[in-house]
């Protein structure tokens, strides 16, 4: 009896499973909880990788669909009601069960709990909130909790799940307004923001009664994120960009997830199905989220109108400095912790030990190798004690060319897909930063460039 | 005179107390620090011109240490001199050793020189020990026995064990739980609702692996189909896999071990 009920769950567990790996986020971070000694769990603020999956990304929380029997029909949704799949649902204790047997196995950190809309919006909401409640009272799990909020559920059901959880997202889906109309007609733009304000809104409110009082329940402690498809629709960077950047700044947004689109359905609307998902340019979007939120740039600094899209040869961090040469070299004995950051082959951990180490004494070159500075970007923009690293022409053009030289450390699926899309579009960008010189003509002649 | 003195080297034993103990001797000796030198046993490669002593392990004069560092020069420090006294390391005794002597003649502002070389290798030496120990804290891997009782096999580079039971202590605190370092052949024990204990060299009566409880090939079983469903073949990727988690630790990961290469 028991083994039929193992290889039905292992097979929900497939079909569940499956379902999910398109959300992005699997990250446990942003909230530091003790167990104080009472049942199973705790959290730690830079969360665990627990395993890697075999496209490489991080395994860290439990990700499944409550269920994907779906009555929305969203066209780049491989769970859309029109999809002849495989439909399965859990029941509240299978979810718990495997979460508590995974969790003590030290498999994951928590449960990441998304859904598909069964029946209605609500209903699907409230199928989430009594596994939560489930998993945290009779099982007591103090782990990490991810749930999706669905948006058009009844905002009382969300208030309550969120005293229950770590994290809250609900996923904008496409960056525009039009591309959602077009693709996802049950979800207006409208409806999808409603619950993230809510949510923000309430953060705030409990922000400030947990540090008025000791026993206030904190909502949503590891705050809320969001996730966009990236190349389903015709959107610019620059667009994405200033979409996340206002979600960042007007809803308080603790992550941005991009996912390059991966054609599962046929329709005359999408990419065809087996083109390969625009990794690079995921890639791309991920390193100018990171600059956004770490590195102090805006949007406006690294895109416009006029260069809408990110340079696939060059990082955005890179690119920016080349068409910014004026600020530069920084001197970094008295360069501004900002001003550190800004330069390519400097992180936010090396400038952190240039300005711990460099009260202490002067920094030579040697030292900031040893520090983490990647020196054969960083060598063009910064000096030393006055000095530069060796001597060079400080003009856009031979520095583009130097950079562009040097081997770019890309995630390894990037470089692999990205091969035939680098030589593609070797020309149109490269040209878009400078004019041809007669330099150039003669190493394309020479098979040089 | 000076020139007929001999250098002496300080063999202690390889644990963080032995260490302490260590630099215990070498500071109350008054022998001059250019003339010791601190080198972690069990075997030293000693030379013609210099003495070995062995330094017997004192739980109070190492208690003495940690006190001294934490007051004189800061907890932080204590934390990089704990963590790099557990690395897998021939070296680390001497760093340790003259880390702590530019420290306590400076302070606590000696942590940010980065530029020294004595702060910079203690820095590396902690830091590699420390990612070894944030990765053991996702990749190592309970087995449930019959008693309920949570087993785990560990290996690793570093001597991480001590932090991993602190780890799970707090994470794990019901449970009755034991992490056996196989190579070194140690466990850290732990009784719900107790502290952690650690034995050397223990005494199973039963090889854990005949004792598994029968829900156990079923979870990991599960686990394997969730892992393997969760990834997206268009963006298949075992490199990157490969890099991300090193094919060392893969050895008692359920996921990894039956079917290699993917």
């Amino acid at each position: 009896m028991e083994t039929i009920w193992d290889s039905h769950l292992n097979e929900k567990l497939r079909i569940l499973a499956d379902a999910a790996k398109y959300d992005a986020a699997c990250t446990s971070s942003g909230v530091d909880r003790k167990n104080g000694s009472m049942g199973t769990g705790n959290a730690v603020a830079c969360g665990i990788c627990h395993s890697f999956s075999a496209d490489g990304r991080c395994i860290s929380l439990l990700k499944i669909l409550l269920t994907n029997d779906c009555c929305y029909d969203c066209v780049y949704c491989v769970n859309r009601v029109g999809n002849d799949t495989e439909r399965a649902t859990f029941s509240p204790d299978e979810v718990c069960t495997l979460t508590m047997g995974f969790y003590r196995r030290n498999y994951i950190e928590g449960l990441f709990l998304s859904s598909a809309v069964y029946r209605n919006p609500s209903y699907t909401m409230e199928l989430i909130y009594e596994t939560v409640l489930r998993l945290r009272t009779v099982y007591h799990f103090h782990g990490y909790i991810h749930v999706k909020a669905i948006p058009g559920a009844d905002p009382q059901l969300i208030q309550q799940t969120g005293f229950l959880v770590d994290r809250m997202s609900c996923n904008l889906e496409l960056p525009t307004a039009e591309g959602l109309r077009r693709l996802a007609p049950n979800k207006p733009r409208r409806q999808l923001l409603k619950p993230m304000r809510q949510i923000q809104q309430q953060i705030t409110v409990s922000k400030h009664e947990v540090a008025l009082y000791r026993h206030a329940q904190p909502f949503v402690p590891a705050g809320q994120s969001t996730q966009m498809i990236i190349g389903a629709t015709g959107e610019s960077d620059y667009q994405i960009m200033s979409v996340s950047e206002a979600l960042y700044s007007r809803f308080k947004m603790k992550r941005v997830f991009y996912s390059a689109y991966v054609g599962v359905n046929e329709d005359s609307r999408l990419p065809a199905v087996g083109t390969m998902p625009p990794l690079l340019r995921e890639h791309r979007l991920y390193q100018a989220d990171w600059l956004m939120r770490f590195y102090g740039f805006k949007a406006g600094e690294l895109l416009s109108e006029r260069q809408p899209n990110f340079n696939l040869l060059l990082d955005p961090k890179c690119d920016w400095a080349v068409r910014h040469l004026d600020v530069f070299p920084v001197e970094v004995m008295t360069a501004d912790y900002y001003q550190l950051l800004r330069v390519p082959g400097l992180g936010v951990n090396s400038a952190r030990r240039i300005c711990r180490a460099r009260r202490y004494g002067g920094l030579q070159f040697e030292d900031l190798k040893k520090m983490g500075v990647v020196l054969k970007r960083a060598m063009y923009f910064i000096t030393c004690q006055g000095r530069v690293y060796m001597p060079f022409r400080m003009d856009e053009g031979f520095i583009t060319t130097n950079l562009l030289g040097l081997k770019e450390h890309l995630p390894e699926n990037v470089v692999r897909s990205g091969d035939t899309f680098r030589q593609l579009n070797l020309f149109d960008d490269f040209h878009l930063q400078m004019p041809v010189e007669q330099e150039d003509k003669r190493q394309v002649l020479t098979g040089q460039l | 005179m000076e020139q007929n003195k001999r250098m002496r080297i300080l063999m202690c034993q390889n644990s963080t107390e032995g260490i302490l103990c260590g630099v215990y001797e070498a500071f109350t000796s008054r022998y001059g620090h250019a003339w010791q030198k601190l080198a972690v046993g069990p075997y030293v490669n000693g030379d013609l011109f210099s003495d070995i002593y062995s330094v017997e392990v004192n739980t109070e004069k190492a208690g003495k240490v940690v006190k001294a560092i934490i007051s004189k020069i800061s907890e932080e420090a204590w934390h990089l001199v704990h963590m790099a006294s557990e690395a897998d390391s021939q070296e680390k005794g001497e760093i340790i050793y003259r880390f702590l002597i530019l420290a306590f003649a400076n302070g606590r502002k000696v942590l940010n020189a980065m530029s020294i070389p004595e702060v910079m290798g203690l820095h590396q030496l902690s830091r590699s020990v420390s990612r070894e120990t944030q990765h053991l804290y996702g990749f190592l891997r309970f087995q449930e026995l019959q008693n309920h009782i949570l087993y785990a096999r560990l290996v690793s580079k570093h001597h991480v064990g001590m932090f991993l039971a602190e780890h799970f202590q707090d994470r794990l605190p019901m449970e009755h739980w034991v992490i056996h370092d196989v190579e070194r052949d140690e466990v850290w024990i732990h009784r719900a609702g107790e502290d952690w204990m650690y034995i050397s060299h223990p005494d199973f009566r039963q090889d854990p692996q005949s004792m598994l409880s029968s829900s156990e090939y079923t979870f990991a079983e599960w686990w394997k189909t969730f892992t393997e469903s969760v990834a997206i073949l268009e963006r298949r990727n075992p490199k990157l896999q490969m890099q991300m988690l090193p094919k060392r630790y893969w050895k008692y990961m359920p996921e990894m071990f039956t079917n290699p290469g993917r």
